[in-house]
């Protein structure tokens, strides 16, 4: 009933379009879970063992409505019900004490079993739609749920989701200058190892690992980098911050990422960034040096 | 994507319509160049058993032998007309060998296993070190000089103008190895930010023997089937983006395959989530005689 009250806020125009809207979108989704052949047995769920459109639902009720606060409530309802695997349960303990902490939870446990399906997707844009202005009409709130979580989670096992409450506190207003300090923080701590270089006597296996990019943790600098970028003061602050990631990212797949963001974001100083860069021990294997 | 399969007789016919002669069996003209190279099936049913993983011929694990048996038999018969001959390992293991014998040769010099296929190292220290097999017969003194020399690029080096400069500048027996890659996309959502990452899989490689070029697309061998592939050499280059829509922020983030790579790698082609991309390619080159 909470996200009654904030759609109340909306002016009455915009509410019933977005009612309309919203809807339509919960009507098809809830049309394709209906649809899916599925036992309605109220077997206990298990996030991952199941594809999405297996799931249970109590469909009918909400087609009926078909209001966003009805929907809604079932979605979270359904979401709350789905049991839990040791990394939910990480994300849980770390998150899920106040409003704003229930529903980031909500979203990553679905981002994190089912944001590649195409329902998946559909259910966290209706959940965007539902929590977002929520989340920005209380900033200090939302801000501390994710300092929580950036404080709970390990890097190790949670590198993207790190990387996702950085960039969520990079929206909220008033909080670019504790995301810029964050994501410079993550770009220095997040270290992975440097991979290995081919050699003659390595296994198929052993070379798929290093040429593969797949590891979060190698993505996990880059993602803080680019956050870093869009929170930085200007040009100055945003290469000063990439040099200190340059100084202790030890792997050349990650710094060559790092540079090319920067050039990517500045091309008017490329050949300042370049030059600079060259100047450097640091860099000088990157760039093309 | 594009990737056409043709006949050999298509294509010779196809260069001939356009093609400036350079050597019987190797073309160059101004958008291209093509070689004369023998086209090998690494499942044939004419290799002994014990070659193929599990005794299965569609189980072979024979591309690397394949493909650099398939260049340096073929740079021999483009290179004969040259008065160029074979010496060394070539003249032992490729020259006057049937196809199968090749192959098996080829894949104990590369020390190839049947169950796990080959090193990349043994494929290009094997192949590059077939360089000295190649030799210029002068008919007074009876001197043999080498012809060839060998060339190897790696990952975000080669592209299509390394394909280029190489066959234009004589003629070529080229192998390339690409890895299999499959495109992983993760997506996070929260209340106000969509985060995808994306990045790059790797299981296993596979070898082939380009034979040439027209204008963009590479001409080669390919020993799974013995087919003749036209392909175009496609850049994949990363894409990071970030924007606003609809009050959500969305951000993009890729990382490219290879470790070391820069911002962009090349792929032999696209199809789906499959991206074939380019890890080394050797290659043995003589100057062109006329």
């Amino acid at each position: 009933m909470k996200n009654r009250v904030t759609f109340a806020r909306s002016s009455k125009k915009v509410f019933v379009l977005m009612i309309l809207f919203s809807a339509g979108v919960a009507a098809i989704t809830l049309h394709r879970f209906y649809h899916s052949g599925v036992s309605r047995s109220g077997a206990e769920r298990v996030p991952g063992e199941d594809s999405l459109p297996k799931i249970p639902l109590p469909v009918s009720k909400v087609v009926r409505n078909s209001t966003i606060p009805s929907s809604l409530t079932d979605v979270e309802i359904w979401i709350d019900g789905l049991s839990r695997d040791s990394k939910d349960n990480i994300l849980q303990a770390a998150l899920d004490h106040s409003p704003q902490g229930k529903m980031l939870f909500r979203m990553l446990l679905i981002s994190n079993h089912y944001g590649n399906s195409p329902q998946g997707e559909l259910l966290l844009e209706t959940l965007q739609k539902a929590y977002g202005n929520s989340f920005l009409e209380n900033p200090d709130a939302s801000a501390r749920v994710l300092e929580d979580g950036l404080r709970e989670l390990p890097i190790e096992n949670f590198a993207l989701e790190r990387g996702a409450l950085i960039g969520t506190l990079a929206t909220l207003p008033g909080y670019t200058e504790q995301a810029r300090e964050r994501s410079l923080d993550e770009m220095i701590h997040s270290t992975p190892p440097e991979r290995m270089v081919i050699r003659p006597d390595m296994s198929e296996e052993q070379k798929n690992i290093i040429l593969s990019t797949d590891d979060p943790s190698y993505q996990s600098p880059v993602l803080a980098h680019s956050y870093f970028l869009e929170t930085s003061h200007d040009f100055q602050d945003s290469f000063q911050g990439t040099l200190k990631a340059l100084e202790v990212q030890k792997d050349l797949g990650v710094r060559n990422a790092i540079v090319n963001q920067l050039l990517e974001k500045y091309p008017d100083h490329q050949n300042e960034i370049q030059a600079q860069l060259l100047g450097r021990t640091v860099a000088k294997d990157v760039t093309g040096a | 994507m594009i990737i056409q399969k043709f006949s050999k007789n298509v294509l010779v016919a196809s260069v001939l319509s356009v093609g400036i002669c350079q050597n019987v069996f190797a073309f160059c003209w101004g958008s291209g160049c093509l070689f004369y190279v023998p086209i090998y099936d690494q499942t044939s049913k004419t290799i002994p058993t014990n070659w193929f993983k599990d005794g299965v011929a569609a189980e072979s694990q024979l591309c690397a032998p394949t493909a650099g048996a398939m260049a340096m038999q073929g740079l021999l018969q483009d290179l004969a007309h040259d008065n160029v001959h074979a010496a060394g390992w070539v003249l032992a293991d490729i020259s006057g060998k049937s196809m199968s014998q090749q192959i098996v040769d080829t894949a104990t010099l590369m020390q190839t296993s049947p169950a796990n296929g080959t090193g990349t190292n043994n494929l290009v220290n094997s192949f590059t070190a077939r360089a000295g097999d190649y030799v210029y017969s002068f008919p007074v003194f009876g001197l043999q000089i080498p012809i060839t020399h060998a060339s190897t690029n790696s990952g975000a080096q080669v592209n299509l103008g390394t394909f280029q400069n190489i066959f234009k500048s004589g003629v070529t027996g080229m192998v390339t190895n690409y890895g299999h890659y499959t495109r992983v996309s993760a997506a996070i959502s929260t209340p106000t930010l969509k985060q995808v990452t994306v990045s790059y899989s790797r299981n296993g490689g596979h070898v082939v023997t380009p034979r040439g070029y027209i204008s963009n697309l590479i001409v080669f061998n390919d020993p799974e089937g013995g087919v003749l592939q036209f392909t175009e050499l496609m850049t994949l280059t990363a894409k990071n983006s970030s924007n606003v829509s609809n009050g959500v922020h969305h951000v993009s983030i890729e990382t490219l395959p290879g470790g070391q790579s820069t911002s962009s790698v090349y792929q032999l082609y696209q199809g789906g989530s499959y991206y074939p991309i380019i890890e080394s390619m050797s290659a043995l080159t003589a100057p062109f005689q006329n």
